[in-house]
Order: C-alpha cells, then structure tokens, then sequence
C-alpha cells in the first residue's frame, strides 16, 4: 500500500506567543517548531498500516526551508520518503492555498491507497486539510479518526463525534484525518536518524505542480493579530460559603455568561 | 439583497443548537446588512423543521429531505449545500464548529474556492463585509480575518453566540430540493459513549482540584462540583504527583492545556506550571483558603475560603441552579 | 539482551558541551588533514551523544569566555558567526555587606578579563553544534548515554538509555530499546559529576592517590532590564553578602547584551549549615542594594542551575583507560580562581581528538596509548593555568579571609602557597548536625524558607518553570535513593532533610505519611530536576545516585 501523509510544522506548545509589529502574525525568532502532535498520530499509522502489509510511506510538508526538519524526523520514525512543497506564494497563501499545493504534489504521487493526516494543526487551528484535500482531491473522506482498520480496497474507521463514536467504512483511496488516542507515536531510534539522512526528500515550487499564482491567492486574510484580553483584578466574593455559592452562580450567569 | 446562508445541522430530528445560534447570528449580520437569511436543512422527515429555523430568523428554508439522507454523509450534503449556493449565490455561508461542521465546511469551501474561517467566537460588519475573530495557537493569540470575494465561509464556535428570541410563526419561505445522495464514505454504526468522562481538552466547564484538598479521601468534593456543573475535572500535578488522581486528570504546563468557557480551581495555590496548562480559560474561578495565593492574580472570581466548607454549598446551590433551569 | 541493537562507530563522545563537541569537531578536521597527505584515505566515524532535546539546551554558565582554545579550534570563528557579540568591557570586584559594598581597588590578575567575552554557553554550544552538523558529525540529541559498557576492563562503548517505560517499570506502547555504540575510543564530556564519569573512575579506580573532587553549585537567571542599567561588557563578581565568612563562593553579574543581564551566585558544596538553601541564597543576593538597583522593573526571563567542579589539579583522575578518554568538567579541567572552564574544555576535547587519532591510526586504543593524552594535557597551558590554582578552593576551608590570605601566597609562588597540597575533605562531610550547627533542640521544623516577592525573587517552582525544565511524567525517578528509610530517621533528626534545601529544583520534599501526618516520607518531584547534580554531590549519607533521564527530558536553557 502507498500512504500519504500530509505533514505540518508548527510551533510547540510552550512557545510565548508574541505579536510580530506589522500586527498580523506572531514572531518566529523564538519559537521551537514541531511536527504537529496530530500529525504524529498519521505518520505513526502510516508506519503500522506499512508494517502489516507492505508498501511505502511518503511524507508530504509545505513551508520555507525549516519544514525539512520536521520531514527528517517523519523520516526518522521510519518513513521512506519526503516531498517539500516551497514556495513564498503558497506561504503567503491561507488554509485552500496551502490545500492546493499539497493537492497537486499528491496528485504527482498517484497512484497512492490512502492519505493520512492529522485533525487539525496547532497553528492555525482551522481543522480544514483534510476536508479541502479530499474535495481537491476528489475523494471521500473520514475525520477525526480514533481507530482505523483497513481492510481490501476499504477503511473501517471510527470516528469521534460530541457524546459518541461512530463507525464509517470508506472505498480507497481516501483521506483519514487523526484525532487524538489513535495510536502512540513511536520515538525516532537512532537508527532511525541516521538512516534518515540518507532518505530522499524531493523540493517543489508552484509552478512544477502546475498551479499558478491566481489559484494561491487567499481566500482569507489576517489582517490584525492580538494576544488574548488581559484580565481585569479579580472580582472577590464575600460573606459566608452559603451566600457566596449562590452570588457566584448568580455572577457566572448575568455577567459571565457563562452558565 | 445580500443572503446570509446557514447550514441547519440535525440530530434526532431537531435542530442542534448550535445551528440555531448561527441563524440567530445570521439574522443580526443580515440585519446589519440590510439582507435575508436562508437556511439548508438536509435529513429524512426534516421537513417541519423549517418552522423551527424561520423563528430563529430565516426567510427561506431549503429542504432536502430523503431517507436517504438520513445519516450525514460528507460527499452528499457537501454537494447539496454547495448546490444551494450556487443557486442563492449568498454573501456569506455560516455552518456551527460541530463535529458534522468540522467535517463538512471544509468540503463545501472546496467545492466553491472559498475562503474559510474556522472556530470563530465573534462576527462583525465591516463596509457592507464580514470581518470575524477566531482563536490561534491554542488560544494563545486571536486574528481578526477578512475574506475575499464570496461567499465568505465561516464556522461558528458552539456556546458562544447568543440564541435570538425565537418569534413563533415567523413567516418563512419553503424550498423542496433534491439531489444525489451518493457517497463513498458512510457511517454503519453509531454509539454513545460511557457517560461521564468528558476529556478535559475539549471540555467547556472544568472543575480542578489542588492540595489544598488536603488528602485523597477528599478529592471527592471536587467530583461532586463538577458533576454538579456537567464539568469534567481536572487536577494539579501536585495531588497527582502524591498519586491521588491519574495523571490523565493533570492540567498544566506538563499535563493537559484547557481552554474551557468557565474554570473552577479548587484548592489551587495558582503555581505558573498549573496557569500554563488553564490560563487562557475564558472565566476562572478560584476558590481557596489563602488570599494571597496566585491564582487570584488570574481569577475573574475569587472566594477566600476553606474548600470543605465552599465546596459542598456550591455542589448544593449549583445542583439547585442546573435543575432550576430545565 | 538479543534485542539491543549494536551500531559501531570509531570515536564516540558522550556529552554535547564544548569538551565534547570540540573533540568532535577537532577529530573531523585532523581526519580531514590527515587524509589529504595520507597514501590511504582513513575513514572513522564521530558520534556524539547528548541527553538534551537539542544541543545546548542543558548548558549554562555565567559566563565569561577565554577564547585562546576556541581560536585554536576554529580560527575564524568570529567569521563563522560565533556568539561573542559582547567583549569584555570592564572588570568590578566588590566586597559586599549587609547593606553596603566595598569596591576592589584593583582586580586581581586572575579576574582580569580583557580580550575575553560575555556569552551565553546555550549559545555557543547550539553553535557548536552546528558546526559539528556541517562536518557530517553524527550529533544525536535526545539519547542519553545510560551505562559504560566493557569488555572486562575495557571500555567498548556506551549503552544508550531505553524509552518508553512506565513509571513502574513497564514497557509502554511505544517501548525502544537503548542502543549498544560500540567504539574504538569513548570520550566521556558529561560536564561536573557526570554520572558515567562517576561510576568508571570509580569502577577502574582512575581516582587513587587523587584529593576527593570539589563543588559548587551555580545557580544563574538572565534578566531584560532597560537599556543602560549595566553596560554591555561589563564583568562584575561579588564576595561576602549573602555568605558568611564560612561559606566558599560569590556572585557574578554581566552585562551580556543592552538589555540583558546574567547574573548568578556559585555556593560552595561544602557548606556547614544544614539548612543552607543556595536558592534562597541567590534570591537574597538580588535583594542587596547594588544588585536590586540594576534589575527593578526588570523582568525574569529563565533560570537554571549547575553543579561546578572546584576541585583544580589535584582532584583530577587518572583521564585516560583502556579504550576511554576524560575530558571537560567531568575530569574536573576547571580553573576556580578566573571561574572559567569553558576554554578548558575546549581545549582538552582538542587534545583527546589528537590522542584518538592517533590511537585510531596506530591501531591501538589502550591505555598505553590513550596516556598520551594526560602527556599532551601536562604540556599545554592546561597543565600550566590548573597547577598555578591548584591549592585555590582548599584554601578556603577555614572561611573566607583565610581563603583570601592563602590564595594570596599562593599568586605569588606559583601555586604552592603555605601548604601543598592542601587537603579538604568531601564536601558533603562538612555539612554538620542540626544539633552541632545550631545547638540541641533544633529540629527541621524549625526551618523557615524565604517570602518571595514574585517581582525580584522567586520561589523554587516559579524559577524551574522559567528552566523550561519538562520530564514525561510517566517513567521512572531518574533519582535513585538507596534507602528512604534514612530520610524518614536519621536524616531527619540528623540533618532535617538537607535534600529539600539544596535541591535548587524542588525536587526532593518531605510529605506527610498517609496514616500518621507527624511521619514524612519522601517524595520525589522527579519531573522538576534541572540535572545540576547538586543531591548526587551534597546528600549527606550519600545515598543518591543521579542517573539519566529519558532521553530529551530536562531543561530548555535558551540564552543561559
């Protein structure tokens, strides 16, 4: 079997986040950058689904040059490939740019079974790749994945939704998105490092994938950034526990509203 | 005119409330705009239904009802909605960031090349356009995004947009459609899941306990509030490092970082490994004995108070409250 | 275990400081040389393995940078985009009193640092390493290397520690052997009490004849202050406030940047108070007049901690067995009295690069061979600065004016001072009874740590949290005590628990027992460790053994 997976760099979660000055974005001087958490969980079930039947994983990332870390340690847990999608056009793009130009480097990887990525990236947080490739790609789909069984030609995937699961089964090729308790993502061996400098990972712009300036300009901007509302001195509830219980259901309510 | 179009999410053939927050937000955008709203609706039997979303505010109310639109489908409600705007051409399309809205919206704006934005908290009219605000970076910094071109996609955050008033007997407009029902993903089985462990990431209420507790044999207070309150509980590495809880329960810079609507620390001194894990909270309540502990530097509400005593009044009162409401 | 895998190399280092990485460094670029003029190309593998996340993110220092080795070992260094923005501008010595300072009339030659530089190690080494990287140096962070391996007495190679095990003990999901790394010549670079340095100097008794090593602590916090507060250059050291008489050790404050400043205070590990808290120390020592003058309003951007080998010349081990090679401040190659090993390091990892090639290229890695290193060591300025201090930090036993009267004779006669050599003892016996410190009837009760004020001092757990200090929480405490039933008893009454006064981590503390809550036990808050050592060096019954963590756990140390 051929596993995509769709890979992106993000920064860690410890990181302060600090506006940059134009107001629009954060500052990356600091920030240590990752692999997304929820893309771990699709590369480690790449490597299991190769592991049972064979195959290869190829990685897919977009991005400026720091994206190649986060391919070599894809690679370092066991992939066999990378694709580096560069371009300053589809960095300056939104969320469908960034769609679009992985969609055209899959489609360079056809024929492929099954392409896997995480749920949602902890930058933007939109939630959106999986359902914008799949369309791109015009195939079908199952999100947030918490347990996926492939079986010939199908998935058997359950899927995590508010106060349940649900079971889907999807034809391949399809995308899988991965949510979170799918799996446990392997540590990168060391030999698993140093193989993985030797690994290839094949750099691509725009233009070699076929798509042209207009097809990446955003759909969406950001036109202003801030960190979150400082929070006003504390509001202290007086009187014994009784009365203080009631005032504050009564706060959380009319002034809250958060109840 | 412009048209403001909603997607009417459905289980149990009523309307989730989430998607009746986003008509109800439609209708104060459309307003704002001078336009109407319309709503798409997509099940089997759903077709009255449309009473229901004309109260809430939508003008016109498009029906795709067909046994075998039963179940949610990605590629076919996907392909209904996207029908629909192509035939209202509308200036906006807000669907609620549900699990089906999460699935479907990025599928739509697609289909169409529009320009989505995801788990917004807030929408505006800016200059006859839409401008909204969303959380990044895990809460820890929000963007303001405009869109280009139409129509402008938007996902709403559940629980944070006021419902309307609805008017009953509202005058609203009926569509019939059809469309094809095929798809090559499906769902074969649905089930619930045990009750009661809601996972603290994704939870909207968290009730937290500390040291302050004082032994395990008390941590149950702390279970008892946040059954009280729906919440699901949480805990400071310090109680689960002395092996009072799971780790799974940990909030903080080493266990789970939370953004719910409403935290309730209890018994917490406030140390910055916990704030890193809770801090961007929307409300935080703090209840402990010490005035001067930290944790009322980040509190909106603070009680000074021993957690025996605070504890079991606000299970008390908060049970009555809950019942109260219906 | 048949499962271990086996990846041989021909030099392997183990630790990424600058010992390490310039050993590394070093052994590429004399392999290079050596093949241009060689009839056959030699090919030999270098690998270094490092317990951080990333290269540098476990180093700190001061710090105060000699750069005579780092010229020798990257001559364009400056060129190559080293850190060294900020040179050495002016040089303060202070005697400080409760409320009040007493300039230095002059710096003693020693702390003269002309021609030198402020710098981050964090920095540097991070530099270092990438330059290492360039040279197709084999540089793997996150594998910490867990256990010497031997063949009878020699040294074939370290065993890297497993991932993946619960905190009881069992393998979870995503379980991953350690490594076996098999080479020709191991260099040990761990920095101050490295614990395999420890466990093989004292397996292969490299330490007979040897005065027992010396430490301090160093515990440091970098601060944004507004421009002008202290000028960018500007080197400034400490003596007395908040130490007593009695008590080895100073402070250090550095302008490193416009804004920025380093300031630290090193505590001697051979201290008499058996409440002594070197933490609180330092936050004490940032509420003097001078020092508060020049970080108010400022802010608190990390902090970190780190053991320091004082011992000089005498307390260095054999550095050299079969198959091994000592070098850095895991030897002990630090210079106490100019409070600088950087350069040290760097320039024994340089001669041990020499040392193994030339092992590696006579085909025998032996200690007969490997001595050549100790030889290269006595003929350089190595030998030369360490035998010129080499009675410093013993000199001090008896308080600081003795100290100072001792270091004085011993400027002036090469070394040699009033008495040579001069022996301490460990410095964990020092520390006496609460009953000898403070009379009888005094219990650890009778403790009282210091109100921080959250603005210019802090507490333990707020200072570890700006460590970036960050351990899985689901494997087992890294620190090992022999037997906790001495920290119930006898420490207890004994000492009260120095363990939770020294640990600059909040690491070690005693809790109330479930069933009686007048008995403590004690609980290990593993997960706060910053891997100074400073428990493995000072508990008082030596008990614990330090080992390492899962790999890429501890301390995140940008710009320390």
């Amino acid at each position: 079997m051929k596993v995509v997976v769709c890979v992106k760099q993000v920064p860690d979660t410890e990181t302060r986040v600090k506006i940059a000055p134009e107001g629009n974005a954060i500052v990356e001087t600091d920030v240590n950058w990752i692999v997304s958490p929820f893309d771990e969980f699709a590369i480690e079930e790449a490597l299991r689904i190769r592991e049972a039947r064979g195959g290869e994983v190829v990685l897919v990332a977009a991005g400026p040059d720091r994206v190649q870390t986060a391919l070599r340690s894809g690679l370092a847990m066991g992939a066999d490939s990378g694709v580096h999608v560069k371009d300053p056009l589809v960095d300056a793009g939104d969320t469908l740019a960034t769609a679009r130009a992985l969609a055209g480097a899959l489609k360079t990887l056809v024929p492929f079974d099954i392409v896997l990525t995480g749920q949602q990236g902890v930058g933007g947080d939109h939630g959106q790749m999986p359902g914008l490739l799949a369309e791109l790609l015009d195939l079908p789909q199952v999100t947030v994945a918490v347990r996926i069984e492939i079986q010939d030609g199908k998935a058997v995937v359950e899927r995590e939704i508010e106060g349940g699961r649900e079971t889907w089964e999807t034809s391949l090729p399809a995308v899988i998105s991965t949510q979170k308790g799918l799996n446990e993502p392997r540590y990168a061996s060391l030999k698993g490092i140093m193989a993985a400098k030797r690994k290839t990972i094949q750099t691509v712009d725009a233009a070699a994938l076929g798509i042209d300036a207009a097809a990446l300009a955003p759909r969406l901007k950001v036109v202003a950034m801030e960190l979150p509302p400082a929070r006003a001195a504390v509001k202290m509830i007086s009187g014994d526990a009784e009365t203080q219980s009631k005032e504050l259901l009564r706060l959380l309510h009319d002034e809250a509203k958060v109840i | 005119m412009a048209v403001i179009l909603t997607f009417a999410e459905e289980r149990g053939g009523k309307v989730r409330r989430p998607a009746l927050e986003v008509v109800s937000e439609a209708r104060r955008l459309a307003d704002a705009l001078g336009g109407s709203v319309a709503s798409v609706v997509v099940g089997s039997g759903v077709g009255a239904l449309a009473t229901e979303l004309g109260s809430y505010g939508a003008d016109r109310v498009h029906v795709f009802d067909d046994p075998a639109l039963a179940a949610y489908a990605t590629e076919a409600y996907a392909r209904i909605v996207s029908q629909v705007v192509t035939e209202t051409r509308p200036a906006a399309v807000l669907l609620p960031f549900t699990a089906v809205g999460k699935d479907l919206a990025p599928r739509v704006a697609a289909r169409i090349g529009a320009g989505l934005a995801s788990d917004c908290v807030a929408l505006s009219v800016r200059e006859g356009r839409l401008e909204a605000r969303r959380p990044m970076y895990a809460g820890k910094a929000y963007a303001t995004v405009r869109w280009e071109g139409e129509p402008q996609m938007a996902t709403l955050r559940a629980n944070v947009f006021p419902l309307g008033a609805p008017e009953p007997g509202r005058p609203v407009e009926v569509v019939a459609g059809s469309a094809d029902s095929s798809a090559r993903a499906r769902v074969t089985a649905t089930r619930a899941t045990t009750a009661g462990k809601i996972e603290l990431t994704e939870a909207q209420v968290i009730v937290s306990g500390g040291r302050g507790l004082k032994g395990p044999e008390h941590f149950h207070l702390v279970q008892e509030l946040g059954e009280a309150f729906g919440a699901a509980v949480g805990a400071s590495r310090a109680v689960v490092d002395a092996g009072w809880v799971d780790h799974q329960m940990q909030v903080g810079q080493t266990g789970k970082t939370v953004s719910p609507t409403l935290y309730i620390a209890c018994g917490i001194s406030g140390a910055i490994q916990h704030l890193a894990g809770m801090s961007s909270s929307k409300i935080i309540v703090a209840i402990n004995k010490d005035a001067d502990a930290p944790i009322f530097k980040v509190a909106d509400y603070g009680i000074v108070g021993d957690a025996f005593e605070v504890l079991p009044k606000l299970t008390e009162a908060a049970r009555a409250y809950f019942a109260g409401k219906g | 275990m048949a499962e271990r895998e086996v990846i041989e190399t021909d030099v392997l280092i183990v630790g990424g400081g600058p010992a390490g990485l310039a050993a590394a460094i070093r052994f590429k670029d004399l392999l290079a040389e050596h093949n241009k003029n060689a009839a056959w190309k030699l090919e030999a593998g270098v690998m270094v393995v490092e317990k951080a996340a990333e290269f540098g993110a476990h180093s700190l220092s001061g710090a105060v940078l000699d750069p005579i080795s780092l010229k020798e070992l990257l001559p364009d260094f400056v060129e190559k985009g080293a850190p060294v923005a900020t040179a050495v501008t002016e040089d303060h010595v202070y005697l400080l009193t409760n409320g009040g300072r007493l300039g230095l009339p002059f710096v003693p030659p020693p702390l003269q640092n002309h021609g030198n530089y402020v710098v981050s190690l964090n920095q540097l080494v991070r530099w270092l390493a990438s330059q290492a990287e360039a040279r197709g140096i084999d540089a793997m962070a996150g594998f910490p290397g867990a256990e010497v391996l031997y063949d009878g007495d020699r040294v074939v190679g370290v065993r890297t520690g497993d991932k993946g095990i619960d905190k009881h003990g069992n393998r979870k999901a995503n379980f991953e052997p350690g490594v076996d790394l098999r080479a020709k010549v191991t260099i040990l670079a761990e920095g101050a009490r490295g614990s395999l340095t420890k466990s093989l100097v004292g397996r292969l008794r490299l330490d007979v004849g040897r005065i027992p090593q010396a430490y301090s602590i160093g515990l440091k916090e970098l601060w944004e202050v507004p421009k002008g507060r202290l000028s960018k250059g500007a080197v400034l050291h400490t003596m007395g406030f908040p130490l007593d008489n009695r008590t080895f050790g100073g402070g250090f404050i550095y302008g490193f940047t416009e804004d920025r400043i380093s300031i630290g205070l090193v505590v001697g590990l051979d201290y008499r108070d058996p409440f002594l808290d070197p933490h609180g120390l330092f936050q004490r020592f940032k509420e003097h007049p001078m020092v508060r003058r020049l970080l108010e309003g400022g802010k608190m951007l990390r902090y970190g901690a780190r053991a320091i080998s004082e011992g000089g010349w005498y307390s260095i081990p054999r550095p050299y067995a079969d198959g091994v090679l000592l070098v850095g401040e895991a030897a002990g190659y630090l210079n106490a009295m100019r409070l600088k090993g950087i350069h040290l390091a760097i320039k024994t990892g340089i001669l041990a690069a020499e040392t193994a090639l030339d092992a590696i290229v006579a085909g025998d890695t032996s200690a007969a061979t490997l001595a050549a290193f100790e030889d290269k060591v006595l003929g350089s300025y190595v030998k030369d600065e360490l035998w010129r201090v080499r009675n410093f930090h013993q000199g001090f036993k008896h308080g600081l004016w003795a100290g100072l009267l001792h270091s004085g004779v011993q400027m002036v006669t090469g070394g040699r001072g009033l008495v040579d050599p001069l022996v301490p003892s460990k410095g964990y016996a020092e520390t006496e009874t609460l009953a000898d410190y403070y009379g009888p009837g005094q219990t650890r009760d009778d403790f009282r740590r210091k109100k921080m004020d959250g603005a210019l001092t802090f507490d333990r757990v707020t200072d570890v949290y700006h460590s970036g200090t960050k351990h899985d929480e689901d494997q087992p405490a890294h620190l090992h005590v022999a037997d906790t039933n001495v920290c119930e008893t006898r420490c207890r009454e004994d000492y009260g628990n120095p363990c939770e006064k020294f640990c600059p981590a909040a690491v070690y503390e005693m809790v109330p027992k479930a069933g009686d809550p007048k008995d403590l036990r004690l609980q290990i808050n593993f997960s706060n460790c910053v891997h100074c050592k400073t428990c493995d060096v000072m508990d008082p019954y030596q008990i614990i053994t330090w080992v390492t963590p899962e790999g890429g756990g501890g301390p995140r140390y940008d710009d320390l």
